[in-house]
């Protein structure tokens, strides 16, 4: 009876080593989704609550307009009311919203980018495609069941709405739209005899940067006097990287994934990189801080950050992190990032943009789809993009009289119309045809990066004293590559995982074992005690 | 070569090795207090005098509270304190019931597959904490107790090492004890309650220290399973402060927020250190 027992637990034991293969996320996703229907009819007579999470810069004009929004929006339909979450980094909107979709506890919607959409259509059913919602006759963009002035398809931005389609489908409503502008302290230009182009090139800015690091013969900088100066800061440094890279042709990725980063061009810019790094003229926002605390403290002479970043920038700035006595006067110039090839410039298209999650109740995506579209009329438009140099995503904002007239004040203050904001806004909207997005696909969240990590480690290694040659990058691909797993990136989301690698069924091997082992001990100590009595 | 003389020597060796070993110790000690002076000092530093900073001072000439008081002001740190003492008393008063009751079985107690369920516990204790966070993370979304007291505490009350040290504890009560006691008609639970809990104070004691600066310093899981102020815990507060800070990390306030923090589980450290050790000697591991 013992050992009929002890088999049994035995046998228990070996079943719960075995674990169903629930199939990953990736393993059976569709390569398109199944459109969604929207409900003919909004039914009124329900109350609907939904979950929205944004993002901002804790700038609290940006939270306010989002619970203006919120408010003016429940009046128009007081049978829905927003739960607004915010967060201040779009990484942990990701991180949050892949940990809530395994439990099915994602928000109704988030702002987003579309890299993360791309890995969060992994799972089934997940992200709501837009397409048929947006060509709704009664509930689509400007349908006419919408309770407020909504922009009609062709009223958005086309480029921006191009942005947002992946897959076959659109996953996302652009919601505001940025570049990387290059904040430049002219005077400290002049100062070193150079006279600024309408555009930077990147041979320049070296040239510049170099220059500046001349000292005095009390050990300061010579060109501002102080202990301190960082002639070239990159705020984003996977920006740097692509542009980098999309301005010398050279490869990055595939449109269906396969990486093409590590080849010899990033290689020649990474050394590149590298020595103006050993020179003290280059740094990162990672490794040394916000580029406008230096920039305001006359330690630096280019900054490069988002036009959203603007103000930040300049001695006049409305929002300042550092002390106002540290803050040194000095014109401030908003150019386009540096470019190989002046005449034909690129810089990267970025910002927030919006997803809806799928719900079993498709009343409650519709609830999300209307406040979606409120958050594109143009008084949220408009609002929001005042706070720093976005742009509105639709034409009808971006032509509207009160839109026009705030661009045409600039310098009037140093808060609503500082001028180096209305600079950036300006210089994004001048050259929208100039902007370039990479591709989407399930893991480019991840290759972007491994592009700045790229960067951010030639810089940590500078400071650690080691070699920067051809041995060193091949060896940071291989470290880069593993850390962001790039080489699990599948370029066929519908295919088959793969054979299991034989380091992991050499352990689910030995795993098996071990319980073998023990469940034979068992049973022999049993066995051998039974005997005994 | 006389008696005085290999005193003296013997003497001055002794000396040198003490100097030596106080120095030692010296370096040691401001290795180790280091970053609490960095701490306090940054928290009364200015914001901008500490984003000014291209060395970092040892020291400030203007130091200021508002630190404090952003620290306060920014997030509902005081809201944070309280679900924290809420959360920390209630696991830990969770935790003894279920931890006595269980030593208490596997020391006093016979019933068939003891011994299997014990091994079974101890079993459990190799397999890391991480592991089983997402399991418990899907459990309690599907029991709907996210953003609630319960789902915090639940996953905390059941700890195997506490049950194992008690149960040691409990063991070493000699059975003699217990059959006089039965003799006189008491009761499993009035023994329990009457005699082995009083013997074995120091250690139930030392668990609810040990607890109570595990709860006080959890972050993981509180982290995940709540996404409403409401219910968040001081270290939240702090990844708040750290984030929504002025829109940049206010590493001051958070700072701020860490010696406010961190001054209760001192005060409980310096009044209970001696019973601290050595429960942490008799578990062997890190408090």
């Amino acid at each position: 009876m013992k050992k009929r027992f002890c088999l049994l637990l035995l046998a228990a034991f070996l079943l719960s080593g075995c674990h169903g293969a629930i199939a990953a996320p990736g393993d059976s996703a569709p390569a398109t989704d199944t459109a969604y229907t929207l409900p003919e009819v909004f039914d009124t007579s329900r109350q609907y609550e939904i979950t929205f999470w944004a993002k901002n810069d804790t700038n609290m004009t940006q939270v306010n307009i989002y619970k203006q929004a919120i408010a003016d929006f429940e009046d128009l339909y007081p049978n829905i009311t927003v739960n607004l979450r915010l967060y201040t980094d779009y990484g942990k909107i990701y991180n949050d919203v892949i940990t809530n979709i395994a439990t099915n506890t994602t928000p109704n919607l988030c702002i987003t980018y579309p890299d993360h959409i791309a890995t969060y259509r992994t799972g089934e059913h997940t992200v709501v495609p837009l397409d048929s919602l947006i060509n709704d006759e009664s509930f689509g963009l400007g349908g006419r069941e919408v309770r407020f002035d909504a922009p009609t398809r062709e009223e958005i931005v086309p480029q921006f709405l191009a942005e947002c389609s992946f897959y076959g489908s659109c996953y996302a409503l652009p919601f505001m739209r940025s570049t990387e502008a290059c904040y430049v302290n002219k005077t400290f230009v002049e100062k070193l005899g150079y006279q600024l182009p309408e555009v930077l090139t990147w041979d320049f800015v070296w040239e510049v940067s170099e220059a500046a690091m001349a000292k005095d013969a009390s050990g300061n900088f010579a060109l501002n006097g102080q202990k301190v100066l960082i002639p070239f800061l990159y705020k984003s440094t996977d920006n740097m990287m692509i542009q980098l890279l999309q301005q010398k042709g050279a490869g990055y990725s595939t449109d269906a994934g396969q990486i093409q980063i590590f080849n010899d061009t990033t290689r020649e810019l990474l050394l590149e990189i590298g020595s103006h790094a050993q020179t003290g003229a280059f740094s990162t926002f990672k490794l040394n801080g916000y580029p406008a605390n230096f920039l305001n403290a006359g330690q630096c002479i280019f900054a490069v950050d988002s036009t959203a970043g603007a103000t930040w920038m300049g001695s006049e700035a409305p929002l300042v992190d550092i002390a106002p006595e540290k803050l040194v006067k000095f014109e401030t110039a908003v150019l386009p990032i540096p470019q190989y090839d002046p005449e034909n410039p690129t810089m990267i298209s970025q910002g927030p943009s919006m997803c809806l999650f799928w719900k079993d109740d498709p009343q409650q995506v519709l609830a999300s789809w209307l406040f979606a579209q409120y958050l594109l009329t143009n008084d949220v438009q408009i609002a929001y993009a005042q706070t720093e140099g976005y742009v509105p995503v639709t034409v009808k904002a971006q032509q509207s009289d009160a839109y026009q007239d705030y661009l045409s004040r600039a310098g009037e203050d140093n808060d609503l119309h500082y001028s180096v904001k209305l600079e950036a806004t300006k210089l994004l909207l001048e050259s929208t045809g100039s902007t370039f997005v990479t591709p989407v696909f399930n893991g480019s969240a991840s290759l972007r990066n491994a592009a700045g990590q790229l960067v951010e480690d030639v810089n940590k290694s500078v400071r650690r004293g080691e070699t920067l040659d051809s041995r060193y990058i091949s060896r940071l691909y291989k470290e880069v590559s593993s850390l962001y797993r790039l080489d699990q990136i599948r370029t066929d989301p519908g295919a088959a995982p793969g054979e299991i690698p034989a380091a992991s069924k050499a352990l689910l091997a030995a795993l098996a074992l071990c319980w073998l082992a023990m469940g034979a001990y068992v049973v022999r100590e049993k066995t051998r005690k039974s005997s005994k009595t | 070569m006389n008696y005085e003389t290999i005193q003296r020597r013997t003497a001055l060796a002794r000396r040198i090795g003490k100097g030596i070993t106080y120095f030692l110790l010296t370096l040691w000690a401001i290795a180790v207090l280091f970053p609490f002076y960095w701490m306090v000092l940054t928290s009364v530093k200015s914001y901008g005098a500490y984003n000014s900073e291209w060395v970092p001072k040892l020291y400030t000439l203007s130091p200021t509270l508002e630190n404090y008081v952003n620290a306060f002001s920014a997030v509902p740190l005081g809201g944070y304190f309280l679900n924290t003492i809420l959360f920390t008393l209630g696991t830990t008063a969770l935790m003894l019931f279920v931890t006595v009751l269980a030593a208490f079985a596997f020391a006093r107690l016979n019933f068939r597959g003891k011994n299997l369920v014990f091994t079974g516990f101890l079993a459990l204790m190799m397999i890391p904490t991480e592991l089983v966070v997402i399991t418990n993370f899907v459990t309690i979304t599907n029991l709907d107790l996210r953003n609630s007291f319960p789902g915090l505490i639940l996953p905390s009350v059941a700890s195997v090492f506490y049950i194992y040290l008690l149960k040691e504890n409990f063991s070493q009560i000699p059975d003699g004890l217990y059959y006089a006691a039965k003799v006189d008609g008491t009761s499993d639970l009035r023994y329990l309650t009457r005699v082995m809990l009083p013997i074995c104070r120091p250690t139930l004691i030392t668990i609810t220290i040990l607890k109570v600066i595990e709860c006080w310093n959890s972050y993981v899981w509180p982290r995940l399973i709540t996404d409403d102020q409401a219910y968040f815990l001081v270290s939240n507060g702090i990844q708040e402060i750290r984030e929504n800070g002025f829109g940049r990390e206010n590493i001051p306030a958070m700072m701020a927020a860490v010696v406010v923090i961190s001054l209760p589980l001192i005060v409980l450290f310096l009044m209970f250190r001696k019973k601290i050790m050595a429960g942490v000697a008799r578990g062997g591991t890190k408090g």
